[in-house]
């Protein structure tokens, strides 16, 4: 590799031939670099594979949070857990993602179509999903998805139902927003009147 | 009159053509806030709706008040009063877009809100928002927006209509990191970067509505997936609606789609224009499209090789949808992660971490919605470092000239290096403060060095450090850095100076 550099660079001075002493040079510096390079490629690796598990009977129960940072201790292992329904529900041919989310975080399960179905509400602003209880295997790079983190549900159950939720307006904000549009009107009024607008954004005020 | 009168005088003058400028900007900001405002009345979230009009009206009293105690000169900006008024501009833009953050309570502090606007209008994409999941649609339209006009520039926008009758426009332009003149007046430019941008925003929201609607997504929410993940990619924000970023759609065929908006919004505009007028193969000839393609194929396969040996994933899919995935991200400083930021920390070898620290410090095309050190940067000091090579080679007689292809040929100058150098010698400055400042709140020295590598490039990778329980002196020192990196310096030093100059006296 050194020398096709050196090779290369020779092309580059438009033929003129590199003097031995630099060429040597050269070639005893990147030959090194080459190696540690490789070496280092090779040596980096030192976390043990996803290993299979043996299984317990009864699941774990865990926080989504515990599995996110702690894959390698949960990967293949039967756990469950409880949390919030969010966002969409996605079929996907006979199974479904949906992704649930307790106060640590949010994962991706993989569930049947079936499972799915029981779903009524997801979470967002006016929403509170409906709270499921998932067990399941986790898997921290999983082989049929890619490399996904998820978790393959077994059992999906709905705890408790979510339903609409609603947000008080606060009245001060309200008064704070017409007393501030209101001062807004009567600050632009008097750059009108001062010249300083030219157009309402831009244009040509008047200068000093 | 005596001379420190003259100059109390001149700095004063300075100081109100700089404070009429901040607040016509400022006023762009006002405007801008209608949009989520109509947004929360479309969704019927009366109470963001509110929380949005307090923001309307706090700017635009903000912006009258420094309009009216401003005062233009008729020359315009000078170089310094430009640069001066991008920065500063930022500064004050960025209190204002908090409050409506800070009210809607997802946010644990103002501090934390003033950390996501910045992180917002710089492309940068780390965040503090508390439970995402649930947070109102207009808030989200609100974030998005944000990194959408950030990655053109808050300065661009005001420009569009601001530079009729304003000497200088070009000064302001500058300042906001900016330099490409598609067009003879600034004001022509500005509009022909929106519209390369609006374009963009039409196919893009399109494209990722229909891949969201095919991998499952009811339509509406789907029009709203494909609209923020669009600006986000765009933008190189990073931002997404959801908090486990693109992880959440669980589909290759979705990641897939983003791919050529985070690349279209690292390239450089003046590169789009190009394109846009039928020069395309001015895209395989630029030097920053070679850079970026060099260094993205060496550093992805750094990393790949590291998480191959390390079997971190099994299979080409894995490794294309987990690691090439975040080297793309990366390198183009969008900051879309398909993994979790506590995986890079406990599953990525350490080489891989480092692999995509140099590509986030490394960064994309410079005039884009990009950051890091920007291609043609390092292009130039690569070329410089050939043409040293060369003439160290050549008898001494010789004459050796080196070019670099930016739209057109350019003879590469000392002068020119010498600016390129000490640019990114400071950037290395902030990120190597952001790694000691890690290091001494106890981070391990791989996910310091990675985090500060984000925030010095833009990108808004994270590895777990950014996070509201982060301490304060840290968050305070990230929204300098995602500030003074997205400006390139030179604004921020001159507003510094000003500053300096002004309490000096």
């Amino acid at each position: 590799m050194a020398r096709e550099i050196c090779e290369r660079a020779e092309r580059h001075a438009g033929g003129s031939a590199i003097r031995p002493r630099m060429r040597a040079r050269l070639t005893s510096f990147l030959t090194p670099v080459t190696v540690l390079l490789a070496i280092s490629l090779v040596t980096c690796g030192n976390r043990p594979a996803c290993a299979g598990v043996e299984q317990p009977d009864r699941p774990l129960p865990v926080r989504i949070g515990d599995l996110i940072s702690k894959t390698y201790e949960f990967d293949g292992r039967l756990i469950s857990f409880e949390g919030e329904v969010i966002g969409d529900v996605m079929f996907r041919g006979d199974s479904a993602w949906v992704n649930v989310l307790d106060s640590s975080g949010a994962i991706g399960v993989v569930v049947t179509r079936d499972m799915a179905s029981q779903v009524e509400n997801t979470g967002a602003y006016a929403v509170k999903g409906d709270i499921v209880r998932v067990t399941g295997v986790f898997h921290r790079a999983c082989s049929v998805h890619a490399g996904e983190i998820d978790v393959h549900a077994e059992s999906f159950q709905i705890v408790r139902r979510g339903g609409p939720v609603r947000h008080a307006i606060a009245p001060g904000r309200i008064v704070m927003a017409c007393t501030l549009l209101g001062a807004a009107v009567v600050l632009a009024y008097a750059a009108r009147i001062k010249g300083r607008l030219g157009s309402p954004l831009g244009g040509s005020p008047k200068t000093s | 009159m005596s001379a420190v009168k003259i100059a109390r005088g001149l700095s004063k003058t300075e100081l109100l053509n700089i404070l009429f400028y901040t607040g016509k900007v400022v006023l762009w900001l006002g405007a801008l806030m209608v949009i989520p405002a109509v947004v929360a009345v479309i969704f019927r979230e009366w109470a963001p709706f509110f929380d949005f009009l307090i923001g309307i009206g706090l700017s635009l009293c903000v912006g009258l008040i420094f309009v009216l105690a401003g005062r233009p000169v008729e020359r315009g900006l000078t170089w310094t009063q430009g640069f001066a008024v991008a920065s500063f501009s930022w500064i004050v833009a960025m209190f204002l877009a908090a409050v409506p953050y800070y009210l809607s309570g997802h946010w644990n502090a103002y501090l934390d809100a003033l950390f996501d606007v910045m992180s917002g209008f710089t492309t940068t994409g780390v965040v503090l928002v508390q439970d995402l999941d649930h947070i109102a649609v207009s808030v989200n339209a609100w974030r998005h927006l944000l990194t959408y006009v950030g990655g053109q520039g808050m300065v661009v926008l005001a420009l569009t209509v601001l530079s009729r009758g304003l000497p200088g426009a070009f000064k302001l332009y500058v300042g906001e990191a900016k330099d490409e003149r598609l067009m003879p007046s600034v004001g022509e430019t500005a509009k022909a970067i929106w519209f390369i941008s609006v374009i963009y925003l039409i196919i893009g929201t399109l494209v990722l509505s229909v891949s969201a609607m095919a991998i499952g997504i009811d339509p509406v929410r789907a029009l709203l997936h494909g609209a923020f993940v669009f600006m986000g990619a765009w933008s190189t924000g990073g931002f997404a609606p959801q908090s486990q970023n693109i992880a959440y759609y669980h589909s290759f065929l979705f990641e897939a789609a983003t791919v050529p908006f985070l690349i279209a919004g690292s390239l450089n505009f003046g590169l789009h224009y190009a394109i846009w007028n039928g020069r395309r193969r001015e895209i395989l000839k630029n030097i920053e499209t070679q850079v970026f393609a060099t260094v993205l194929t060496i550093l992805t396969l750094v990393g790949l090789g590291a998480t191959i040996v390390s079997r971190t994933y099994d299979g080409p899919l894995a490794l294309a949808r987990r690691v090439v995935y975040q080297f793309i991200s990366a390198q183009t400083t969008t900051g879309f992660a398909t993994i979790y930021p506590a995986q890079f920390a406990n599953e990525w070898p350490v080489l891989a971490i480092l692999a995509i620290s140099i590509s986030m410090l490394f960064g994309a095309s410079a005039s884009s919605t990009a950051g890091g050190f920007k291609g043609v940067r390092v292009g130039m000091v690569v070329k410089s470092l050939k043409h040293e090579v060369r003439k160290l080679m050549s008898p001494e007689s010789a004459v050796v000239v080196e070019k670099m292809h930016m739209g057109e040929d350019i003879v590469l100058e000392d002068r020119n290096v010498k600016l390129a150098s000490l640019i990114i010698l400071l950037y290395l400055v902030i990120f190597t403060a952001g790694v000691l400042v890690g290091v001494a709140y106890g981070y391990p020295l791989p996910q310091a060095i990675f985090e500060s590598a984000s925030v010095t490039g833009n990108v808004g990778l994270s590895s777990g450090v950014t996070a509201p329980s982060m301490p304060w002196p840290m968050k305070v020192l990230y929204i300098f850095m995602m500030w003074i990196a997205r400006l390139e310096f030179m604004s921020v030093l001159v507003l510094f100076g000003l500053i300096f100059k002004l309490t000096k006296k």
